[in-house]
C-alpha cells in the first residue's frame, strides 16, 4: 500500500540516485542518535503551505556532494550548496506526487537551519528516514492552512 | 562556430553541474554566462551575445516564467532558444513552459537528456565545429 511515507521515500531515493548516484534503502525505524546532522529547509505555498526538512549526516553529505558536483574534493562551502540543491529537487518532486500533478507551487529558496530547528513539531505530511538513519525527510503543513 | 550560453540557476551548485554537463557534451561550446536569477539573465542577453539558454523556473527576484515571458516580448531575444531546467512537477505550467521555450528539463536530469533538449532546441547548429 502506498502511503505519503513510503511516497517521500521513494521520491527522495529516485532524486538521491539520479543526482548523487547514491542507491538508499529505505529504513523507517532507523535511529540517528549520535550523528552529526546539516539540515536544511525549504518553504512552498500554493493550494497548502509547509516546508520540507531534509537532515543529512554530514560525512555522507560530504560524499554526495563529491557525486553531484563530479569532484574528488569537496569544500564545506560546496557541501552546504549540495544540500540546499537537494533540499530544492527533493521538495519540487515530491510535492506534486503528495498533492496533485495539477497543483502549482512556489517554492522559496531553500535555507540551512540547526539541527534542534529541524526536530520542531508541527504538522507532519510525511516522514522517510532512508540509509539507515544518516537522510531524513519530513513534509510539514503550516497549521493555518 | 561555438554556441555562447547563458545559465540562470540560483544554485551555484546545479550552475556547476550544468557547466559541467555542457563541458562534456560534445557541443561547441563558447562563452558560458550565469545569471542567478530572471533579472540579471535579461540584463546578460541585453549586453552579450547568446545562442541559448538554460533557465531555472523558482528563483529569487525574478522567476524564470516571468524572464522567459518578458524575453519573448523582446524582440532582439523573441527566437532565442530557451531550454526550461527546473524541478517544476504541475502540469499546467509546464505546458506554458512549453509553448513559450524550446524545451523543458526536469530536475534531476541525466546528461544525456539536458544535452539532447540543447541539441533539439539549436537544431543544425549541434553539428557545427568549434
Amino acid at each position: 500500500m502506498t502511503t505519503p511515507d513510503s511516497t517521500l521515500a521513494a521520491v527522495s531515493a529516485r532524486v538521491l540516485e539520479e543526482l548523487c548516484f547514491h542507491w538508499v534503502d529505505p529504513d523507517s525505524s532507523a535511529h540517528t542518535g549520535g550523528i552529526e546532522l546539516a539540515c536544511a529547509s525549504v518553504g512552498f505555498s500554493g493550494p497548502w503551505s509547509g516546508r520540507m526538512v531534509v537532515a543529512i549526516d554530514k560525512g555522507l553529505l560530504s560524499e554526495l556532494a563529491a557525486n553531484l558536483l563530479g569532484a574528488d574534493e569537496t569544500s564545506e562551502g560546496d557541501s552546504t550548496q549540495a544540500l540546499l540543491e537537494l533540499a530544492n529537487v527533493m521538495c519540487g518532486n515530491a510535492l506534486p506526487e503528495l498533492d496533485s500533478v495539477t497543483s502549482a507551487f512556489e517554492l522559496s529558496s531553500p535555507e540551512i537551519i540547526d539541527a534542534s530547528s529541524a526536530q520542531a513539531a508541527g504538522s507532519v505530511v510525511a516522514s522517510a528516514a532512508l540509509d539507515g538513519g544518516k537522510i531524513m525527510i519530513r513534509l510539514l503543513r503550516d497549521p493555518a492552512s | 562556430m561555438a554556441l555562447n550560453i547563458l545559465v540562470v540557476d540560483d544554485s551555484s551548485t546545479m550552475r556547476r553541474i550544468i557547466a559541467r554537463t555542457l563541458g562534456m557534451s560534445g557541443l561547441p561550446i563558447g562563452d558560458v554566462h550565469e545569471a542567478l536569477n530572471g533579472a540579471e539573465a535579461l540584463e546578460i542577453l541585453a549586453k552579450k551575445s547568446v545562442d541559448l539558454a538554460l533557465l531555472d523556473l523558482n528563483m529569487p527576484i525574478m522567476g524564470g516564467l516571468e524572464a522567459l515571458e518578458q524575453i519573448r516580448q523582446n524582440q532582439s531575444t523573441r527566437d532565442l532558444p530557451v531550454v526550461v531546467v527546473s524541478t517544476e512537477g504541475s502540469e499546467p505550467r509546464i505546458e506554458r513552459v512549453k509553448e513559450l521555450s524550446a524545451g523543458f528539463v526536469r530536475k534531476p536530469f541525466a546528461p544525456e537528456n539536458l544535452v539532447k533538449a540543447i541539441v533539439i532546441a539549436i537544431g543544425g547548429r549541434a553539428n557545427d565545429n568549434a
